[in-house]
């Protein structure tokens, strides 16, 4: 690239010749003077042409930046670590990624009467998508209050289960927080009657619920 | 023109572009930020005086502020000279003693790191670590080249350069000089290098 404050091959130094191009004065910091046009440059520098010195000087000192070396390179261990925190920081959401959604209700039915789980009988099932998710759910009543399990389901039948965390908001009030296990599952036991949310942070979805009833 | 002639051009994104594209969730940008910079971190640790063992708290700590502070970054075309920062004050805390609050400091340091203060061994390393990842994205031949030209003890000679590299001599010379051209575009570029 030319640089405009010398043009490459004018003529016009102080004391002749024509300004060198790069490449000959490159030659000229590397010593090449076996070629009879390197030396031509040299003399043109040391004919006093002043463009043409600070460009040998800043030659000479970018080839010597080159000549200091690399640096070290960090363990593999060290890189491998520091490349995995992207992922991790995506799970807990930190990174600027995370979907904010409305979970849709699209099922909320009586579960069918199951004789072999006794407590089944006055339970409800409760189906959510929450964007490419699927939060599924059985709420059943016990003495204790009642008992709601769920799973999140990936999309693709394949992908992981996802990971995350979930809150169950009962008017207004963080009742139960829930860490999703390996299976993407959690389970929030002695619920109170109220009208409850469902919120959490799961994959890189940040999603809430619409309003649904916990009867005594 | 033989291909050989022609340093293999590289469509690097520049930092300001890897910094925008991790925050877009881009996995592949944060690897090339890691990749470019790393060398940069580790040096400043080491330089500190640290044994590989706490270089190594130091390179995960400051990776970690640098993923949480990302969209705080106001430079990112700067992101070199921030990220050596908090690595040359993450290797302070450390050579201080601060033992076991080490595994705490990426919660503590961010508020204290001044990028005003002037630290000429910092920005010694910083300059080579300039160098480095300019070497790393002007193509793979001319950092071979460059290398066997400039960083070998005993130069060897071009016929010896040509086989190893499978270049003509004849274009070594003209080669190195178009090398160096775009080695130092790099490094004039804005601090993109
Ligand atoms: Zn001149």
């Amino acid at each position: 690239m030319p640089d405009p404050k010398r043009a490459s091959s004018g003529p016009g130094a102080p004391g002749g010749g024509r300004h060198p191009r790069f490449r000959r004065l490159l030659d000229v910091a590397d010593g090449l003077f076996d070629d009879v046009r390197v030396r031509a440059a040299s003399d043109h520098v040391e004919s006093g042409c002043a463009p043409c010195r600070d460009e040998l000087a800043s030659i000479i000192a970018l080839r010597d930046r080159v000549a200091d070396g690399p640096l070290e390179a960090p363990p593999r261990a060290a890189l491998r670590r520091a490349s995995r925190l992207f992922v991790a920081a995506r799970v807990r959401a930190g990174v600027a990624v995370v979907q904010r959604v409305i979970a849709t209700l699209v099922m909320d039915g009586r579960m069918a009467a199951a004789p072999a789980l006794r407590s089944a009988g006055d339970g409800r099932r409760l189906l959510w998508t929450i964007g490419e998710l699927e939060l599924f759910a059985t709420l059943s009543s016990g003495s204790r209050g009642a008992l709601l399990r769920g799973q999140f389901l990936p999309a693709d039948d394949e992908a992981p289960a996802p990971t995350g965390a979930v809150r169950l908001v009962r008017d207004g009030r963080v009742a139960v927080h829930a860490e999703l296990d390996d299976d993407g599952e959690f389970a929030a036991r002695c619920l109170m009657p109220g009208t409850y949310v469902i919120e959490g942070e799961v994959g890189d979805v940040a999603f809430a619920s619409p309003p649904f009833v916990v009867d005594a | 023109m033989t291909p050989e002639l022609i340093p293999e051009a590289r469509a690097e994104r520049d930092d300001g572009a890897l910094v925008a594209a991790c925050l877009d969730g881009d996995g592949s940008a944060w690897e090339a930020l890691i990749a470019r910079h790393g060398a940069l971190v580790w040096a400043v640790a080491r330089r500190a005086g640290l044994d590989e063992d706490d270089a190594a708290d130091v390179f995960q700590n400051t990776w970690t502020i640098a993923l949480e502070e990302l969209s705080r970054v106001r430079e990112p075309q700067h992101f070199a000279r921030w990220v050596g920062r908090v690595a040359r004050h993450q290797s302070m805390r450390v050579r201080r003693g601060y033992g076991i609050a080490r595994k705490a400091l990426p919660r503590v340091a961010r508020e204290d790191i001044d990028v005003n203060v002037p630290d000429e061994e910092l920005v010694r390393i910083e300059e080579r670590g300039r160098v480095h990842a300019a070497l790393a994205r002007v193509g793979d031949r001319c950092d071979a080249l460059l290398r066997l030209l400039y960083l070998e003890t005993v130069r060897p000679a071009y016929d010896e350069i040509a086989a190893r590299l499978g270049m003509r001599i004849g274009s070594i010379g003209p080669t190195r000089a178009r090398c160096l051209q775009r080695l130092r575009g790099m490094l004039d570029g804005g601090g993109n290098a």
